[in-house]
């Protein structure tokens, strides 16, 4: 690595911290400027009368008497030392809480992923091969149906059939994978319509590349060229998004996972908005963040390592 | 060709606006509850039925648009509007100031516009202020950043060239010769984020955070309704069918859009 390529990692390593500082300071102010306060919201959940004095006292013991500016540092602060302090509903560590959820939701996008990939291999060539006839045209079909069919319609039919009509797999008590599976199926179904047609449209353009036809003028078959040649330069070109659009499903994953019980990041996330559950607020959307940022960086630096042009233009 | 294309355009464009504005058509008040006769089945005075508390399916079906597809195309018209003008605006500065909004911008689009709508409502709770205006902050950065990308892209064309030694003002290069160029872009994006938005609205009032307790909307009709899914397929079915033709429209809109830059180019 030269200087130019330690400028440009750097700067990315600034956006990526910039962006969570945003995120959580964003989460902050927009709790200041919420109707609901969430000391009455406190009070109001632990004793059934609610006094002025309480109120007054749960302020001072939630730290929010103090200036916004003021909370945000000592937020800040604490959270660089990994404490978050203690969830108001349950009052166990947040920390704790977050643990348990977001290998869950990890698990899910994870098998969705693994799902997707082998999905958009597999339904992108083939749509490619049979772009011409009859049963291209009844994918491109599905596949619009695809993107456009809600994921919770996918995940209540999946639970009514599969598991009411037919008991082919149970709702609760899964262990190992198919504990994650249904959700992670009707998760990645939006993604494999969305990214077939893409690589469709990507294989279909490098078909006509020179490459190609130099490839064919060698007496190769079209299938060869196809697989070994078109297809990883389609693929690169995508990955990238591919990338970002897992951090997408991170976040589209809570209502999936409060549809299938899965006690995810997103379930822990809704059920702290409906109890105005602050702490918890605040860290989950911090890991979000940090997720969703996670993944940006992966798909840049990938773009950047599977694109020489790109790299070029960067060394310029 | 003529008549296809028209076609094309102007289905999806119909469904949206009844969708929208379906609500002038409705046979029964959405909101009066007539115990006697709940789970009816369609007759002439409740043409889709009623639900479980006796209220008309199709009177809510059609005011059930208002609120989801209103939010998401009036979000998305005032982000393309002013992202338009202000991507384009900000797309020359190259000197300091431009790095730093660039690295700004780049921050914050690294979080996609789902997440903001889960950090929207678990700052402020539900409601229809809260989608409005977390769809529309999320959705205008990222468009001022496509729009400032694509416009860098045209600045260095040839036509832009010709366009300044023909003595065309800064203004006049960027909204006379380099708009006409992003509007399909713009429109597409626009189309595909409100397909979206739409799902992720529906989705989040499904289960249980809504646009308001007042308010009607699809994925509050399917989640009041689902259990009844063998018993009454209709009450889960409708709704669905109708969020299926406002997203399908949507996409629809986008490919169209697409597609009509690939004449342009």
């Amino acid at each position: 690595m030269n200087a130019k390529q330690w400028r440009y990692v750097s700067r990315r390593i600034s956006v990526m911290i910039f962006s969570l500082l945003f995120v959580t300071l964003l989460s902050f102010m927009l709790m200041r400027l919420s109707p609901v306060d969430p000391a009455a919201a406190y009070v109001m959940r632990n004793s059934p009368i609610v006094t002025d004095e309480q109120i007054a006292e749960a302020r001072i013991e939630l730290g929010l008497d103090k200036p916004l500016a003021i909370q945000y540092v000592t937020w800040i602060k604490d959270a660089l030392c990994g404490e978050f302090g203690n969830s108001l509903a349950s009052g166990k560590p947040v920390l704790m809480e977050l643990s348990k959820s977001i290998p869950v939701t990890l698990c899910v996008v994870a098998v969705s992923a693994v799902l997707m990939i082998m999905g958009v291999l597999l339904f992108g060539c083939l749509q490619y091969l049979t772009r011409e006839s009859l049963t291209g045209k009844l994918l491109t079909v599905l596949s619009i149906i695809g993107i456009s069919i809600p994921p919770f319609y996918l995940a209540i039919l999946f639970i009514q059939y599969f598991a009411f009509r037919f008991n082919f797999i149970s709702v609760t008590g899964n262990v190992g994978l198919m504990k994650y599976l249904p959700a992670a199926l009707c998760l990645s179904i939006c993604g494999i319509a969305f990214y077939s047609q893409m690589l469709a449209g990507s294989l279909e353009r490098e078909m006509n590349e020179d490459y190609s036809f130099f490839a064919r003028c060698r007496g190769l078959k079209e299938e060869r060229i196809l697989f070994f040649h078109a297809l990883p330069h389609a693929v690169t070109d995508l990955v990238p998004n591919f990338v970002q659009m897992i951090g997408l499903c991170l976040a589209g994953a809570a209502i999936v996972e409060r549809v299938f019980s899965l006690p995810g990041l997103g379930y822990l996330i809704i059920d702290s908005v409906v109890n105005r559950n602050a702490p918890v607020i605040h860290a989950s959307v911090l890991f979000l963040a940090i997720m969703l940022v996670l993944l940006d960086l992966a798909a840049t630096i990938l773009q950047w390592y599977l694109r020489r042009d790109i790299r070029t233009e960067e060394a310029k | 060709m003529k008549l296809r294309k028209i076609f094309h355009i102007g289905c999806p464009i119909f469904i949206l606006i009844l969708c929208c504005f379906g609500y002038y058509f409705a046979p029964n008040d959405p909101h009066s509850v007539d115990m006697a006769n709940r789970l009816v089945q369609p007759c002439l005075k409740y043409p889709l039925g009623t639900d479980i508390l006796g209220r008309c399916t199709l009177s809510r079906l059609l005011y059930g648009g208002k609120a989801t597809i209103g939010i998401v195309t009036l979000g998305c018209l005032c982000v393309a509007v002013l992202g338009m003008v202000i991507g384009l605006l900000i797309s020359r500065s190259k000197d300091k100031q431009g790095v730093l909004f660039e690295s700004v911008l780049n921050a914050v689009t690294a979080i996609p516009p789902i997440a903001y709508l889960i950090i929207f409502i678990a700052a402020w709770g539900n409601g229809i202020l809260t989608m409005l205006v977390s769809i529309t902050l999320s959705l205008f950065l990222r468009l001022i950043k496509l729009v400032k990308t694509r416009a860098e892209i045209e600045m260095s064309r040839a036509y832009v060239m010709c366009a300044i030694t023909s003595g065309a003002g800064r203004l006049r290069v960027l909204f006379w010769h380099i708009l006409p160029n992003l509007v399909s872009d713009v429109v597409r994006f626009i189309c595909l984020s409100c397909a979206d938005m739409v799902l992720a609205i529906v989705g989040f009032s499904f289960i249980g955070l809504g646009l308001g307790d007042n308010v009607i909307d699809w994925g509050s009709m399917v989640s009041d309704s689902h259990q009844m899914m063998l018993s009454h397929p209709g009450l889960t079915f409708y709704p669905v069918i109708f969020i299926f033709l406002s997203t399908l429209s949507f996409h629809l809109l986008g490919r169209a859009a697409s597609k009509g830059g690939d004449y342009y180019a």
